[in-house]
């Protein structure tokens, strides 16, 4: 009778490397991964940035195809306790679609011609950053790759109204570790987020370097990881259940 | 933050003889009421029980009076992914952007004489959402609700999604039974029981109306799903399994 479905649920504690709020916890994430039986797969992720100002409260449901190429993505965000907007994106093979309404943007449609192809669609839930690494071939061993990468947010914290962006982040595969945190040990893959060509400019700066451990299984779920520069977050799975 | 969160898991059983009380799906739901009085409504839904099997992502959210301000709704129907659109109600109109296997690229809009009173996607805490609308101060009764806009008509919600909107003279009734004590898996609550429609044959086993269903929601104005009853062709049953409430996420 129950469908042949894969269900993979987490939660995931943010916590603070700022010395004035060490390890205390600024926000966390729940997510639920369906593996369907065709391959493809859905993402939800519910999440919130306590600290630093504003707030965010970000829901995404995120689907991929058998080959892990973006379908479409839903986002709805809260800023500061008000609502910041929501919006759906749809992908084709040669462009991107966003419909959206925020109350600073209004009703926004965009259609944006792919021509060579992107990498990966960044949502901006840590699992979700967690899951485009397997952009990477790790059979090559340590490597770095320059990404193309499409957004729902151009902000560091993915907090402003849904729209496309565009933009080149480098990730580095540097190499395996086992890994010990609250919700077990785990084989992963570290890898390393670098904006080494400023791809992501904010009021602060580029994006800081993001390294992230990711288990070395078909889930590539979020293990752990941190963001160093003005930052200084990070990032741990405290259950799972699959 | 300042919000509060009210997580919940309904098991959804059957009473039909041949797998009596045996699970045929179930619902996870996350309720976020902000500070300025806005729900938001994510659930995730399956219906396990023969075609058409389906597996729903509802995320609805409605403004301080209940009234829906946009959506959400994902399906894959008996393993296949159907359709994913989004909405979005204004005072005057009501839009959806989306994509169905069926359809296409969809792109619909429908003029409102009167702002949408409620929105239907199908998840079960969504129906308990729905019993809101009843206007307490009268007491027991049965009131006409007007105002419906759905993603689907389908009773378990399997096509579309898509914009269907039912005329304001065509609106459900809504029959409030009266307070009542109900003990769940979840714990002991002060409910309000209600009735969906208004068929109170349940031993109708046609597919024209939708057969007789029973509602028993918190009575704490969060109006969460305590259990729930259909009969007729459809007998199932569901029951809130895991609560919890608090300030702020958790």
């Amino acid at each position: 009778m129950t469908q042949q479905h894969r269900t993979i649920s987490g939660r995931i504690l943010y916590t603070s490397k700022k010395p004035e709020i060490l390890d205390q916890e600024r926000g966390r994430e729940t997510f639920v991964y369906t593996r369907h039986s065709d391959g493809k797969l859905t993402l939800r992720a519910h999440c919130e940035i306590d600290e630093p100002a504003p707030t965010v409260m970000r829901d995404i449901v995120h689907s991929l195809d058998d080959n892990d190429r973006p379908i479409d993505c839903f986002v709805r965000l809260t800023v500061g306790d008000a609502f910041m907007g929501a919006g759906l994106f749809l992908m084709s093979d040669d462009a991107i679609e966003c419909e959206s309404y925020g109350p600073s943007i209004g009703r926004v449609s965009q259609r944006t011609k792919i021509e060579g192809g992107y990498d990966i669609f960044g949502t901006h839930p840590i699992q979700a950053d967690a899951y485009s690494t397997r952009i990477m071939d790790v059979s090559k061993g340590p490597h770095k790759r320059k990404l193309r990468c499409f957004l729902p947010s151009g902000d560091h914290r993915g907090a402003t109204p849904p729209l496309i962006a565009e933009g080149y982040i480098a990730l580095e595969y540097l190499g395996d570790e086992k890994v010990t945190v609250a919700a077990g040990t785990f084989d992963c893959h570290k890898f390393r987020f670098s904006d080494e060509d400023a791809g992501f400019v904010s009021k602060d700066g580029a994006h800081p370097t993001y390294d992230v451990w990711v288990t070395a299984d078909e889930d590539s779920i979020f293990v752990k990881g941190g963001v160093g520069g003005y930052m200084q977050t990070w990032y741990e799975l405290v259950e799972l259940e699959r | 933050m300042e919000h509060e969160t009210i997580r919940g898991r309904l098991l959804y059983t059957s009473k039909k003889p041949e797998i009596m009380d045996k699970v045929r799906g179930g619902e996870t739901f996350i309720i976020t009421r902000h500070v300025d009085e806005r729900r938001t409504l994510r659930a995730l839904c399956a219906i396990d029980e023969n075609s058409p099997r389906v597996l729903r992502d509802s995320v609805t959210s409605v403004d301080a009076d209940w009234r829906p301000t946009d959506g959400f709704v994902r399906l894959t129907v008996d393993e296949k992914f159907v359709g994913s659109s989004w909405y979005r109600f204004t005072p005057k109109f009501v839009e959806c952007e989306g994509y169905t296997e069926q359809e296409g690229r969809i792109s619909s809009r429908i003029e409102m004489a009167h702002p949408a009173r409620l929105f239907i996607t199908h998840p079960i805490q969504s129906d308990a959402f729905l019993t809101q609308a009843y206007d307490l101060s009268k007491g027991p009764g049965e009131q006409l609700i007007s105002g419906l806009v759905a993603c689907s008509f389908h009773h378990r919600g399997a096509d579309g999604p898509t914009l269907l909107h039912r005329p304001s003279n065509e609106g459900f009734y809504l029959r409030f039974v009266g307070p009542e004590k109900v003990k769940v898996v979840a714990g002991e609550f002060d409910a309000l029981h209600f009735q969906i429609g208004r068929s109170t044959d349940d031993a109708y086993q046609g597919r024209e109306e939708h057969p007789p269903y029973h509602v028993w929601v918190t009575a704490d104005g969060d109006y969460v799903m305590l259990k729930a009853h259909v009969t007729g062709y459809m007998q199932t049953h569901y029951e809130l399994t895991e609560y919890e409430k608090r300030k702020n996420f958790f």
